[in-house]
């Protein structure tokens, strides 16, 4: 699997930090700011993991879920969110929606490289035990 | 015996006399006229002046003097200090990392690995940007839509700005001095240039100079 994060994150500043964190956890991190850099990305290239940012200008990224599994089948998500600070709800309302969505993990604003770290070595694992099973039924 | 009614006579009353109250009726109808015009006339700048007060009463009304006060500047205030203790957080941190970075033996095999921790550290603390990001324009829509209310009340009643008030003495010095802090585009004394003036040459001749206040404003002139 690649160890390539596609990060899709449209305050340059936040992608710059998330990147950098990223990049210490050992992946190359590629930062795009709205769906259609991010989907222009996912065909040209593959990505070990997606990194997603909710809410994206006037857009909820979680409705577009979708859209990203068709284009990257079996990459693991993770959601990221600040929320909205006119709308205290929100950040925890999209949290819940991605879960329920069966994101692979959530990662809620402010979050520091021990979590990226983690989030990093479940994805390996995940690569791990997935590039096996896909191993096994090649085999069968 | 029916008694005759007695036959109902005109008062006498002298011709002058006579002549005179005519003319005084006559009198006091011209005048009516006169008082019914005035009045006219004084009633309806009455109604003026009442409809300007009940416009403006209503403008007051839509500025919401009490949604401002009580909800608006609150939490503007609010805002504002969580960004100043949000941006002083990271700035302690930023600060103590850089010190941390500072006091590494620069010979230590791991070096490199505890300049990575603490850089790391001043990314994770300039996250703080987001959230700031998102409550500074939450102050900047409160101050619009109160520039919008106080705009529309001064247009509906017909207020212009009036001159500025006379500056201070000491309003004056701290305006030429630049004291009141960073404005947008300048023309404060750029960082550099301060940095020159206290740079190296701190045991120069030119530094010697500096020994008073006077010295030291002059360089801000």
């Amino acid at each position: 699997m690649s160890r390539r994060v596609l990060i899709l994150e449209d305050s340059r500043t936040q992608a710059i930090i998330i990147s950098k964190m990223f990049q210490r956890a050992g992946y190359e991190a590629i930062c795009v700011v709205d769906q259609a850099d991010a989907l222009a990305q996912l065909r040209t290239q593959s990505f070990g993991l997606l990194v997603l940012d909710v809410f994206i200008e006037a857009r909820n990224t979680l409705d577009d879920l979708e859209v990203y599994r068709e284009m990257a089948p079996q990459v693991p998500i993770a959601i990221m969110t600040a929320g909205q600070i006119d709308n205290p709800d929100a950040g925890a309302t999209a949290l819940n929606k991605a879960r329920r969505a069966r994101v692979n993990f959530l990662l809620p604003k402010p979050f520091f490289y021990d979590d990226v770290k983690q989030v990093c070595e479940d994805v390996d694992a995940f690569w791990t035990r997935n590039g096996a099973e896909n191993s096994l039924s090649a085999a069968g | 015996m029916t008694l005759a009614a007695a036959p109902k006579s005109e008062p006498e009353f002298d011709p002058m006399l006579q002549t005179a109250m005519r003319t005084s009726e006559e009198l006091v109808s011209l005048m009516n006229a006169f008082f019914v015009r005035l009045d006219t006339r004084r009633s309806g700048d009455f109604i003026s002046i009442a409809d300007e007060i009940n416009k403006a009463k209503s403008e007051i009304r839509s500025l919401r003097p009490q949604d401002i006060s009580e909800t608006r500047l609150p939490t503007a205030g609010a805002e504002l200090l969580a960004i100043t203790r949000d941006t002083e957080n990271a700035t302690n941190v930023i600060m103590t990392a850089a010190e941390t970075m500072l006091g590494l033996d620069a010979s230590a095999p791991d070096v490199k690995d505890r300049v990575d921790d603490e850089v790391m550290k001043i990314f994770e603390a300039c996250s703080f940007q987001d959230i700031t990001g998102q409550r500074v324009s939450k102050i900047v829509q409160v101050l619009t839509q109160i520039e919008q209310r106080v705009s529309r009340l001064a247009e509906a009643i017909g207020l212009d700005d009036a001159s500025p008030p006379e500056l201070t003495a000491e309003e004056k010095r701290q305006r030429d001095l630049l004291l009141n802090g960073p404005a947008i585009g300048g023309p404060e004394t750029q960082q550099a240039d301060i940095d020159d003036l206290f740079s190296a040459d701190a045991t120069s001749s030119d530094a010697d100079k500096l020994n008073s206040q006077d010295d030291i404003d002059a360089l801000f002139d």
